[in-house]
């Protein structure tokens, strides 16, 4: 089962190269942050109860609900619908996040023989997540695009750690959970302010910022 | 032997189910009571009690191509893994005959379409030729890999998926992924085509079975009927147990089908029809979970293939 969630997340970031629509985004994210609960949840009983509770309410109460539900409210208020004229097509993106999915898997090939108690399969899936991620970032000109590209690759990392062991360090832990929090609060202030200047929130428009004379 | 009967017997009755369980779906979701379950067979039995109109453009190729296009789908199903994964008619290779018996009807109805020497048809001819591209490959490759690792090409064995590890989980999840979303495309539904639009501009499917009428209209949508369940038969034998008793089987088996047509309803009645030039990028996701299974093939089974 844990498998098949796994699998699910990588298809997941793969329609998100070829969408364009913020809302869908959004879903995906909040799906990857529910697949993650799911897969700490199956680790029930191997972790101890302090660092099994935080991490499911790390998953489920930021990564699934809160993060979602803000980002979707910043979504209504700034009127950005879609993406609608990004570096690389949409058609473009899917076929580099196919290669990068095929190249993710060899390396994981590679990674799985050097050490063979790595979990191949989220190894694998959470390697490709994150150059996707990286991939968004670079592809899109929407600055909410750019964050969300940001919060897929906290969602890849989270992955990995799941996949390279299944004790946590804490500090890690707390390390996600500081990256949160800034995300929200640059959210905020940033995007709201930003918007309350400029109609569009495109990263080009940023090139038209001076002092005043 | 029942296996085979059963097969025959579900070929008959569960695609007019499963496009009367999506319709029913579709028309809850919008706050109406909808058609009844069987409707669809309703509708096909008044058609085929009327007469056809067929214009005088047309050629002979316009005649025989519903009847062609029917008889080459019904065929493939019953080339297909059914009750316990049983086939009706197997043969090494069948596999191959089955994906051009699919191949044959989809040509045959496009040089229909184009016969009436309607632009309107030409176009939907047109548009399905270019999807078919895209989608066909993924098919191919995705059924290729499976051979590779079952080291089998008929497709019973293929579809049984054994060992442990990812390479099983990997393939049972794209490969359903993947054939929901040729049922979809084959079975000509939301997102990528609309069986209820009346805009001649988008549609596709529809607006190449504009001419046809009476008889040759019910064969035609019974064969789109026809290719959901094929699909859907295809995503039952990739996830249900290979060890599950005959009898489970049987009952089982036509459940999957009407689960996948609710999730179809589901995805009808959430989400939006594409654009036409986004349908190739949606599309083109077929592929890439076939290269996924194909490279998880490579890299989890140990280079084993």
């Amino acid at each position: 089962m844990s498998q098949i969630l796994t699998i699910l997340f990588g298809v997941g970031i793969l329609y998100l190269a070829l969408t364009s629509r913020m809302r869908t985004y959004i879903q995906v994210i909040a799906l990857q942050g529910f697949i993650l609960f799911l897969l700490i949840a199956r680790d029930f009983g191997k972790l101890d109860w302090f660092t099994f509770f935080f991490l499911s309410f790390e998953t489920l109460a930021f990564k699934t609900i809160i993060v979602p539900a803000v980002l979707w409210r910043i979504v209504e208020r700034t009127h950005v619908a879609r993406e609608t004229d990004p570096h690389i097509p949409q058609f473009g993106s899917v076929v580099i996040g196919t290669a990068v999915f095929l190249a993710g898997f060899a390396v994981t090939d590679w990674v799985s023989r050097i050490d063979p108690s790595v979990d191949a399969l989220p190894f694998g899936i959470a390697v490709s997540t994150l150059i996707i991620a990286f991939f968004i970032i670079l592809s899109r000109k929407k600055l909410i695009t750019q964050v969300m590209g940001y919060m897929l690759m906290q969602n890849a990392v989270s992955l990995l750690m799941i996949a390279m062991a299944v004790e946590l360090p804490l500090l890690v832990n707390l390390g996600v959970l500081l990256d949160i929090f800034t995300l929200l609060f640059l959210f905020l202030l940033f995007l709201g302010k930003l918007h309350s200047t400029y109609e569009e929130t495109s990263r080009e428009k940023l090139t038209s910022l001076r002092d005043q004379p | 032997m029942t296996a085979r009967a059963l097969n025959v017997l579900f070929l008959l009755i569960i695609p007019f189910l499963m496009a009367g369980v999506i319709n029913r779906v579709k028309a809850l979701a919008g706050g109406r009571k909808g058609p009844p379950l069987l409707q669809p067979f309703f509708d096909t039995l008044k058609l085929l009690r009327k007469g056809a109109v067929v214009s005088r453009v047309t050629s002979w190729v316009f005649a025989v191509a519903p009847a062609l296009v029917l008889a080459a789908t019904a065929t493939a199903l019953l080339l297909a893994p059914g009750v316990g994964r049983v086939q009706t008619i197997a043969f090494d290779g069948d596999i191959v005959l089955c994906l051009y018996l699919l191949g044959l009807a989809k040509f045959f109805q496009l040089i229909s379409a184009l016969d009436t020497g309607s632009a309107f048809e030409g176009m939907g001819a047109s548009r399905e030729a270019l999807f078919s591209v895209i989608v066909e490959p993924s098919l191919f490759l995705f059924a290729g890999t499976l051979a590779l690792v079952s080291g089998t090409t008929s497709f019973g064995g293929l579809f049984t998926l054994v060992g442990s590890g990812a390479w099983p989980a990997v393939a049972a999840t794209t490969g359903t992924l993947l054939f929901f979303m040729l049922m979809l495309t084959e079975g000509c539904r939301i997102p990528v085509d609309d069986p209820n639009t009346h805009l001649e501009l988008t549609m596709i499917h529809e607006v190449m079975i504009l001419d046809n009428s009476g008889p040759d209209l019910a064969f035609l949508q019974y064969a789109a009927a026809l290719k959901m369940y094929l699909f859907a038969l295809l995503i039952a034998a990739l996830v249900l147990p290979v060890d599950i008793a005959p009898f489970q089987a049987a009952v089982v088996l036509p459940l999957v089908a009407l689960l996948c047509a609710l999730l179809a309803g589901i995805v009808e009645s959430l989400v939006a029809r594409f654009r036409i030039s986004h349908v190739p990028q949606f599309l083109f996701l077929t592929v890439a979970l076939a290269l996924i299974a194909l490279a998880a093939a490579v890299y989890f089974r140990g280079g084993a293939v």
